[in-house]
């Protein structure tokens, strides 16, 4: 894998390649995350120092930021005032559990939130695998930071300064809430764990609400299952669908729009749209 | 008179260095554990010979004593990105070469063997076959799939996860097993 930032025009050109790999200001070691915005391009780069790099639209770099991110933990990256925003797990080192830090352009933190689930703090404690899953997820639309996590269906909404505004905690039909087993890697344990319960594989956040995708091992066809949550949160009272993805959702396009690839028996593979339709 | 075994001893050492600067002037040594992901196992460890049920082969023993066999673990988690390695060993397979005994073994909660018929069916040339219980799992403690491993008697002799979706990394591939297991 080549761990450079390619720069393209938007006809699909390719312009130029603008860093090297290596661990030295503006080289990438190990991209995670990459967000571009009218003037700039953040990139995430999760190694043993954790770097925020900023580069311009011509992929030069501007300079880098170094901020405390738990080795393990979630993230995401946020447009406009607020430039990063981090999910961290590390709950023993922050009072209330708090997830979230909340940064402006220079790092400095101003604000956090997204309280932990209960049931993820039981884990901690008892070294359960609950607690091994990326736990967090975190998105930002506008002015609002949205925050869910893996083991429970409830869905905050933040400002910036990390203060709730919403809070949505009506599950999905089809969820089946985790009962905790002991910390493990073993595939058969986890299969055998993942079948009894419903997992939120993917969270992502839309100009109107959210769609979460939760994937749950199901045991009647052999195989995971995706089922997908969307809100909207702009109407009231909030309007909420759900679907069935076909095949494996590698996408979230829109608010009712989920792009997944699909195996056919004849070996063919194909990408499908699946679409939720309102109410 | 005590001359003649000391001569034939260096002689002989002469052969084996000659032969050995040979062989790595040609390429270098096999590395047997050619992985990105922790699998639970390691290279060296063995498996009892475990009867396995199967879409083509009827009676098939993973981990036969005498048996060298190219085997993939599998399972219905597998990630999507996993599917490259799956496809360059299904490539490897329809090129009909490496190992004669060449197939997936596949474990999963529930799974049975029309739902490897269902799962697999874009592996059409290697057989697949189920791990019912997943006895294999536990025996090697399977910590993530695919993996594809080359069994020497039941013994991991080699160990890979990797895409092979070059020719030339393929090529690569069955240099390293020639090497091990020489046909």
């Amino acid at each position: 894998m080549r761990r450079v930032l390619l720069v393209y025009d938007q006809d699909g050109k390719f312009l130029r390649q603008s860093t090297q790999w290596g661990d030295s200001d503006g080289a990438l070691m190990s991209p995670m995350k990459l967000l571009a915005d009218h003037d700039t391009v953040l990139v995430l780069d999760l190694t043993h120092r954790n770097t925020v790099s900023a580069f311009d639209v011509d992929g030069r770099f501007i300079g880098a930021r170094y901020p405390d991110l738990h080795s393990a933990s979630a993230y995401t990256m946020a447009q406009g005032r607020v430039t990063a925003v981090f999910g961290q797990l590390d709950i023993g080192n922050r009072p209330g559990r708090t997830v979230v830090a909340i940064r402006d352009r220079k790092g400095r933190e101003i604000g956090a939130g997204c309280i932990v689930a209960d049931s993820y703090v039981r884990s901690v404690a008892s070294h359960g695998a609950l607690a091994t899953f990326n736990a967090s997820f975190v998105a930002i639309q506008g002015n609002r930071i949205y925050c869910a996590q893996a083991i429970t269906p409830v869905v905050s909404v933040l400002d910036l300064t990390g203060t709730t505004v919403d809070y949505i905690t009506v599950a999905p039909p089809f969820y089946v809430p985790p009962s905790d087993i002991g910390e493990t890697h073993n595939q058969k344990a986890l299969l055998n764990f993942q079948s009894k319960w419903t997992l939120l594989q993917n969270f992502a956040v839309t100009p109107t609400g959210f769609v979460s995708i939760y994937s749950r091992y199901d045991l009647a066809v052999a195989q995971f299952t995706y089922r997908v949550f969307a809100c909207d949160l702009d109407v009231r009272p909030k309007n909420c669908r759900i679907g069935t993805v076909p095949g494996r959702p590698v996408r979230i396009v829109s608010s009712d729009t989920v792009l997944s690839v699909v195996s056919a028996r004849d070996g063919n593979v194909s990408l499908q749209v699946l679409s939720l339709s309102r109410r | 008179m005590t001359s003649l075994p000391e001569s034939g001893f260096v002689g002989c050492c002469i052969v084996i260095l000659f032969v050995s600067a040979c062989s790595a002037s040609s390429r270098d040594p096999v590395n047997a554990s050619q992985v990105d992901n922790a699998h639970g196992f390691k290279v060296g460890d063995t498996i009892a010979p475990l009867g396995v049920d199967c879409l083509k082969q009827r009676g098939r023993v993973l981990g036969a004593q005498g048996a060298t066999q190219l085997v993939t673990f599998s399972s219905p988690g597998d990630c999507s990105t996993c599917m490259l390695h799956l496809a360059g060993m299904e490539k490897i397979a329809r090129e009909g070469n490496g190992p004669r005994e060449n197939f997936i073994v596949s474990w999963g909660p529930g799974l049975t063997l029309s739902d490897v018929g269902r799962l697999y069916s874009s592996h059409p040339v290697r057989d697949v076959c189920t791990d019912s219980g997943g006895k294999a799992w536990d025996a090697l403690n399977l910590e993530h799939t695919p993996v594809t491993v080359l069994l020497i008697s039941g013994r991991v002799a080699l160990m890979t996860d990797k895409g092979y979706g070059s020719d030339s990394s393929r090529a690569h591939f069955l240099d390293d097993i020639r090497l091990i297991a020489p046909p």
